[in-house]
């Protein structure tokens, strides 16, 4: 008789674990944005508001934002933390494309949702990208849109441990679409061993092809950095790209980034905290080695952002400073010879990860603090 | 009419029992956190375990902690989920069978509790922070299995 009775209590409790976890604490709603520019000079911002993926507009560098449209009719568990962000682009005639990873109720399951507008504003429904429906975690997807309107996602894949429990770390999947979202081709592998929780980073070449840059599980547990040429055809070679050797077992959640200068030099941050030394890196990658590796900020530097626009490079991060977050950036007009630091910000509160944004010829750094909320803050 | 308020009542009661016998979670701010780490106040070999649920090393260690805790009663355990407070940290506590305290991050910048907490830790989890009960202490990044653990506090002595 209990039996039964609690089965019929049972979906009432249920229902009220959400209430309660409401109650209970005030878990902060997810600070984590996707950002673009548009050809206009516009910028875009895709937050998580209640399980809905809001669109917000801004015509004057991140001061002032409007609601511009909502992704999402149906509120689904979209990942709104700074690590694991929903990505946006836009492209030169204005649509808009956006991918996030959803969280299914079992920890560490989830797929990579997406969803387009054609006109910038109606949203199609949301589709689970890859064709791999097993219960495993597909995660920290990275959007990027290139100059030839091929739009790649690139994100964290748990399916080979399913079959394999004592595969170490997770692998990396792609899939692209040549037509704007409407068809992806069947995701496929790019890597083994990738770490499990860091944001990957991807950035677009020269020459039109782009490098994936990421923590890769290397030998002996070592958490360093690797490089993958994603050509239009095939994936390239995957090459080691940093060396620090930080041997633990551990989730740094703590992903690098990559920016390319006109003169075809790589700029890496990147988080190793190993040694003596402030945990955020700052060098340029070469073949087999690090140019010029250095700690950039102190101690509690984090969450760096690179960019390049022609020979100007601009390293972004946060620090605390024991009372607050400071807002902190690098600025190189020499392709990474010389840097001068400038303050931009700071905040008492959780912030997102600081981010770059390339709008027309200037390079501008956006954050999201609950101090200012999401703003601009252009550069001297 | 109140008898049978009185028997779904108890029904109620028998039926979320394993709910209420999750452990208590309490939030954390930064003085607090800053108070829990003050290493004098320790006299017996104390172990306080930074994890979170996305964490999966984390939950290693939770086990491990257990492990020792069974082995060595002596050992106190405390633990703090960098994260605010949500239902499912108290469910996988219990899970665990972990005894101790346990704490979750207040509405604060995780970097300022990172600092109250540790201020040479950079955010990667686990972090074990080793209190031996005479006012030393240590803090390590990583899964530290029962044999590391015995050594780290001495508690086979």
């Amino acid at each position: 008789m209990l039996k039964t009775f609690c089965r019929w209590l049972a979906p009432g409790l249920l229902s009220a674990i959400p209430l309660l976890a409401a109650a209970m604490g005030n878990p902060q709603p997810g600070l984590g944005v996707g950002l673009a520019a548009g050809s206009d000079g516009a910028l875009y911002a895709a937050l998580v508001r209640d399980g809905h993926l809001q669109i917000l507009r801004s015509n004057d560098l991140g001061q002032h934002w409007q609601a511009h449209s909502q992704v999402n009719s149906q509120a689904e568990a979209i990942a709104d933390d700074a690590e694991n962000a929903p990505q946006l682009s836009v492209s030169a005639q204005g649509a808009l494309y956006v991918s996030w990873s959803r969280r299914f109720a079992e920890r560490f399951t989830g797929d990579i949702r997406f969803a387009r507008a054609e006109n910038g504003r109606d949203f199609s429904t949301p589709r689970t990208v890859h064709r791999d429906q097993r219960l495993t975690g597909h995660s920290f997807v990275r959007q990027h849109l290139d100059r030839n309107g091929r739009l790649w996602l690139v994100w964290i894949d748990g399916r080979e441990r399913l079959d394999n429990p004592a595969y170490q770390g997770s692998a990396l999947y792609a899939s692209h679409s040549d037509d704007g979202g409407r068809q992806f081709v069947a995701e496929y592998k790019l890597v083994d061993h990738s770490c499990q929780c860091c944001r990957l980073a991807l950035t677009e070449r020269a020459d039109g092809s782009l490098l994936l840059f990421w923590r890769q599980l290397f030998e002996q547990g070592q958490r360093d950095h690797a490089l993958l040429p994603l050509g239009r055809e095939r994936p390239g070679e995957l090459r080691r790209a940093t060396f620090d050797g930080w041997q633990v077992d551990a989730c740094p959640h703590h992903g690098p980034a990559l920016a390319e200068d006109s003169q075809g030099r790589l700029h890496a941050l990147w988080f190793s905290p190993h040694g003596e030394q402030g945990p955020l890196f700052y060098g340029q990658l070469a073949d087999g080695q690090v140019l010029g590796q250095r700690s950039l900020g102190g101690p509690r530097a984090g969450h760096g952002a690179v960019a390049s626009l022609g020979q100007r490079v601009v390293l972004l991060w946060k620090e605390f400073d024991g009372q607050r977050t400071q807002l902190l950036a690098e600025i190189s007009e020499d392709g990474g010879e010389h840097f001068r630091r400038v303050p931009l910000a700071s905040s008492q509160g959780p912030s997102d990860h600081p981010r770059l944004l390339r709008v027309g010829n200037q390079l501008l750094p956006v954050w999201h603090s609950t101090d200012h909320g999401l703003k601009g803050y252009p550069l001297p | 009419m109140m008898s049978r308020l009185f028997h779904a009542g108890l029904l109620l009661a028998l039926c979320s029992l394993p709910l209420l016998a999750a452990p208590r979670v309490d939030t954390l701010d930064r003085q607090q956190a800053a108070a829990l780490v003050e290493a004098s106040q320790y006299r017996q070999p104390t172990l306080i375990a930074l994890w979170s649920l996305e964490c999966g090393y984390c939950k290693q260690n939770l086990a491990h902690f257990r492990q020792a805790q069974q082995a060595y009663p002596q050992l106190r355990l405390i633990t703090v989920a960098s994260e605010p407070r949500l239902a499912e940290h108290a469910a996988l506590l219990a899970s665990h069978g972990l005894d101790g305290q346990h704490y979750a991050y207040a509405d604060e910048a995780p970097e300022a509790m990172a600092y109250a907490l540790d201020p040479r830790w950079r955010g990667e989890l686990p972090r074990t922070l080793l209190f031996d009960g005479h006012g030393g202490q240590q803090a390590l990044s990583g899964v530290l299995d029962m044999q590391r653990i015995t050594q780290l506090l001495e508690l086979a002595d």
